[in-house]
């Protein structure tokens, strides 16, 4: 929910008055009493939480009071009406809601990068041999070891563990023998991918409900 | 001959499936953002490829048989091909929504036919396009390859086993996701009809999209098939009374209701090619066809009124009727 005088996100303390819905700020600048404000049951704990998270944390929990107010510079689409629907004017909406676009592409598909083919190239013929699937594989691996190439900030682990768990990222869970399973929820927690470890987990858990 | 008109692959199971595939123009702004002429300068461009490609157009209203696809907009169109197995929508959510739809479970065949119109019309335009994210949509959740497949199956077997909690779990690993064909509270513990659809548009190839499908469609066939002999060799009779009252029901009702229809529906799909001695004579096809035609009654919001309850006897009748016949 957002304020509707600022546009800011509101989090536990909201103050209704008369149909509108504000933050505490707006409503301090309102001239709401100090004391209908601090009674809020969550204020303290609130700010004692915060104080522990380290400051980068913080940081991304003060949002900007400008952050609806971003426009898509071409197509006029706010950041509130985009939330709202779930649509987007133009291909400019990507470049201007980049944050919270990744966000929710992250959430529903825990993946930002396209590995389809270009426009206008037919793609091959589908297959559903299990050479296919090996070559797929293998590719994907490789793309992933030039990419590794490029951004050297991880550094963690050598190179052929990376590529070991990428392959069973990749590869369809499925087709994993429970043994490839733990082999993988070690690499996952061993790089810190922990949604890949829990995708590993679930499905080592669930064949050993059956 | 029309798509819903053919029988369908494995249609004991899988009812029906569904490709769709999103593109925008680049130098426009998505529909929703669009003027009155430049909706009408991208419906002309795009009809005009269409008709080059020797496909049929609809400028005003759609097709009976393709429901809910066109509201009444400015600057909309509906293009698809002589048996309306593949098309597209102009200037509705994307400028060009490609569609395929079949019977049962071809989706090879169905995939090749779209993809092809697809990048046809590729070369035709410039698409908006990053190398990054892939087609860019004008919902965010469908960037990427743009494309859904949807497979309806119909799975009393896997219902009545039990066997659905591990059957999502499945679906899950495979980053596909189930959901009740009809959404409706009423069905909830009794639907036996879901709808598959694939969720991950990023990280994955064309290829891969259409591979796991098949690999979902052969494993729901499999199982379901299994599970509907497995009941039956243990409860036989049981089956074979709720397959026999299921048919007396629908043949001789004068009001159903949809929640029950259904219900007796899916007591029919079960027993057909199992029940021994069946003398019957309906046929999968026509169970399909009343249940198809049930389940459309949800798009026309029609299934809620109780006075729909005696018009939907009758065509149950009347399709019954006809089946018999031939």
């Amino acid at each position: 929910m957002r304020c509707d005088k600022c546009g800011k996100p509101i989090g536990n303390h909201l103050i209704r008055i008369n149909g509108m819905t504000l933050c505490e700020d707006c409503a301090r600048e309102m001239g709401i009493n100090e004391a209908a404000l601090a009674s809020s049951a969550f204020r303290l704990l609130d700010n004692e939480l915060t104080s522990f998270l380290p400051p980068i944390m913080r940081e991304q929990l003060e949002f900007s009071p400008t952050r609806s107010q971003i426009k898509c510079p071409k197509c006029g689409t706010s950041l509130k009406e985009f939330e709202t629907s779930g649509n987007l004017g133009c291909i400019e909406c990507y470049n201007a809601f980049n944050e919270a676009i990744m966000r929710l592409l992250m959430r529903l598909q825990a993946n930002t990068h396209y590995r389809g083919r270009a426009p206008g190239i037919l793609s091959e013929p589908i297959t559903a041999s299990r050479e296919m699937k090996e070559v797929d594989v293998d590719e994907i691996g490789s793309k992933a070891e030039s990419e590794e190439a490029q951004a050297p900030s991880h550094e963690k682990e050598s190179p052929s563990d990376e590529n070991r768990l990428l392959k069973f990222a990749n590869a369809d869970i499925g087709m994993l023998t429970n043994q490839d399973l733990k082999e993988a929820i070690r690499l996952a927690v061993a790089s810190e991918e922990y949604l890949l470890a829990a995708k590993f987990r679930d499905e080592l858990n669930g064949r050993e409900g059956e | 001959m029309k798509w819903f008109e053919q029988v369908g692959e494995n249609s004991d199971v899988i009812l029906m499936s569904r490709i769709v595939v999103r593109r925008n123009i680049k130098g426009y702004p998505f529909p929703s953002k669009m003027n009155e002429t430049d909706r009408t300068t991208v419906r002309e461009m795009v009809l005009d490829k269409a008709k080059q490609l020797g496909l049929s157009v609809k400028v005003e209203e759609a097709s009976q048989n393709i429901p809910n696809i066109l509201k009444k907009k400015g600057g909309e169109a509906l293009i698809f091909s002589e048996d309306e197995m593949v098309g597209a929508t102009v200037n509705k959510l994307n400028h060009l929504t490609f569609y395929g739809n079949i019977r049962g479970s071809a989706v090879r065949e169905m995939f090749s036919r779209v993809e092809g119109m697809v990048v046809d019309f590729e070369n035709e335009f410039d698409m908006a396009y990053s190398e990054r994210l892939g087609f860019l949509t004008a919902e965010p959740q469908n960037v990427g390859s743009g494309i859904t497949v949807d497979i309806v199956v119909a799975i009393p077997g896997i219902v009545k086993s039990g066997t659905l909690p591990s059957l999502q779990k499945r679906l899950a690993g495979l980053e596909w996701r189930m959901r009740p064909y009809i959404d409706d509270n009423k069905f909830k513990r009794t639907a036996t009809l879901f709808s598959l659809t694939n969720v991950a548009t990023l990280g994955v190839g064309e290829d891969k999209i259409y591979e796991r499908a098949m690999l979902i469609i052969n494993e729901v066939v499999r199982v379901e098939r299994m599970c509907r002999e497995a009941i039956y060799k243990k409860n036989r009779l049981v089956v074979e009374d709720q397959y026999f009252r299921a048919y007396g029901l629908l043949k001789y009702c004068r009001r159903i209701e949809q929640s029950e229809a259904l219900e007796v529906l899916s007591w029919l799909r079960f027993g057909i090619g199992l029940v021994e001695d069946n003398d019957t004579g309906i046929t999968l096809e026509t169970v399909n066809r009343i249940t198809e035609k049930i389940c459309k009654e949800s798009d026309l919001h029609l299934h809620a009124s109780s006075r729909f309850n005696e018009q939907r006897a009758a065509y149950i009748k009347e399709i019954l009727e006809r089946g018999d016949r031939s």
